[in-house]
């Protein structure tokens, strides 16, 4: 491993991600979810922890559901790794702080490589069809919860079949281009059995938590 | 299970002292950071700073003589790093504009969940930034402490931050304290003004570069 990507892992911001498969019929109520979501602001917003809450719930296996207009629906298969920042996310993320011009995080992307992730890279590279747009409330959320960033992209039925092994938080839509602000890799063992996606079956989803400020915890 | 350990970004600042006469260089400088971003002027204002604290006799590029250097090394708040990323994520647009200084002869220790400097003995001084940029994985912010005399305590200020207004309701982004090791000036002999002006720099640091 690259000396800087060491850096990043021992003193950079604390990059989780959680890819799940929900049910057949879902996809209207995830987005009826996020749309309320919506409503509640992008600061600690209680859908979205609830959100991550089902999540980490599912992966500790025990039933993760979330409940909109009375109706109930389910994870169905969850996939968790902990991977990394970029040195070039966290460069913009700095420009940012500065410089209010610059494009912002927007975009969540898939791919179906297991390269290893590092801290230098900048594409998926096997990413395949479209890049979900977060800021609509149909297609996912990008919110701050206490000192994290939380995005989460909701992958439609009709996505293009993949085995979703790695995934990323982009500020430009087009796939392949665009400042990668992290790389996320389901390589299976203890970092995650990749999902799997078949086009016409079912949603997915793809949240990840970077947190700037992780204090000592166990998860 | 997986411990992980507190990590939150780094940060340390520097106050520095610098003669009366060397205001108006100083002042250039600065106005020249501003217009063309100027980055590695900053970077090497940072470094003649660790140089000074060696003990080495220390010119700026402009020949301005560094009298003498503080530092300290302190943290970044939780309310700070909440701005940072309502920023990054376009929820907020304002940016830091300030830093705030006190006089404070209470000794103790910043912690991350602080908002607000304590004033005790002086203050809060606000001070427009002179300077706010970022380079890689770093943000420095810098001010100037004027040599009028607002207030005879701010003959040594004792702590700072950062901040995205002129008043501590604002949002503190860090809080670094020098209650050990300030600097102090004193006034000239008109009694109207001090003798030394004091820059305070700050930098910000997400990720150490290897």
């Amino acid at each position: 491993m690259d000396r800087q990507t060491e850096l990043m892992l021992k003193y950079g911001p604390k990059d989780t991600c959680w890819a799940a498969n929900w049910g057949e019929k879902d996809e209207p109520l995830l987005k009826k979810y996020f749309e309320k979501s919506t409503t509640l602001g992008r600061e600690d917003n209680p859908m979205v922890i609830m959100f991550f809450d089902q999540l980490e719930r599912a992966w500790n296996d025990h039933i993760g559901f979330l409940q909109i207009d009375g109706q109930t629906f389910e994870i169905i298969d969850i996939a968790k790794t902990k991977d990394i920042p970029t040195v070039q996310g966290l460069q913009h993320c700095c420009k940012r702080t500065t410089d209010l011009f610059a494009a912002t995080w927007r975009y969540h992307g898939v791919g179906n490589s297991n390269i290893e992730a590092r801290s230098y890279q900048q594409q998926l590279y096997g990413e395949i069809s479209t890049r979900m747009d977060m800021t609509i409330a149909g297609a996912g959320s990008i919110t701050r919860v206490n000192q994290s960033i939380r995005a989460i992209g909701i992958f439609p039925v009709g996505y293009a079949t993949i085995t979703v092994r790695e995934s990323a938080v982009f500020n430009i839509s087009s796939g392949n281009t665009g400042i990668m602000l992290n790389r996320q890799v389901f390589s299976g063992g203890s970092a995650g059995v990749p999902i799997v996606h078949t086009q016409g079956v079912a949603p997915f989803t793809v949240a990840t938590d970077i947190n700037f400020a992780p204090v000592t915890t166990w998860l | 299970m997986v411990i992980v350990q507190d990590q939150r970004p780094r940060d340390w600042a520097y106050m520095a002292a610098f003669k009366e006469k060397d205001l108006p260089s100083l002042k250039e400088m600065m106005k020249h950071i501003r217009e063309t971003h100027d980055v590695d002027m900053i970077e090497n204002f940072n470094q003649k700073c660790e140089q000074k604290l060696l003990g080495q006799s220390v010119t700026l590029d402009n020949g301005v003589e560094i009298e003498s250097v503080t530092k300290t090394d302190d943290l970044v708040t939780n309310g700070g790093l909440q701005h940072c990323i309502n920023l990054i994520l376009g929820t907020s647009g304002t940016l830091f504009s300030h830093i705030i200084g006190s006089n404070s002869t209470a000794f103790f220790f910043p912690t991350v969940t602080d908002t607000a400097l304590n004033t005790g003995s002086g203050g809060p001084y606000a001070f427009p930034l002179e300077w706010r940029e970022s380079k890689g994985m770093k943000l420095f912010f810098a001010t100037l402490v004027p040599q009028d005399t607002a207030g005879v305590s701010m003959a040594r200020i004792n702590e700072m931050a950062v901040y995205s207004g002129p008043a501590m309701t604002n949002v503190m982004l860090n809080h670094e304290t020098f209650f050990s090791n300030p600097l102090t000036r004193s006034i000239t002999q008109d009694l109207v003004v001090f003798a030394n002006v004091f820059i305070l720099s700050c930098i910000v640091e997400f990720c150490p570069v290897a």
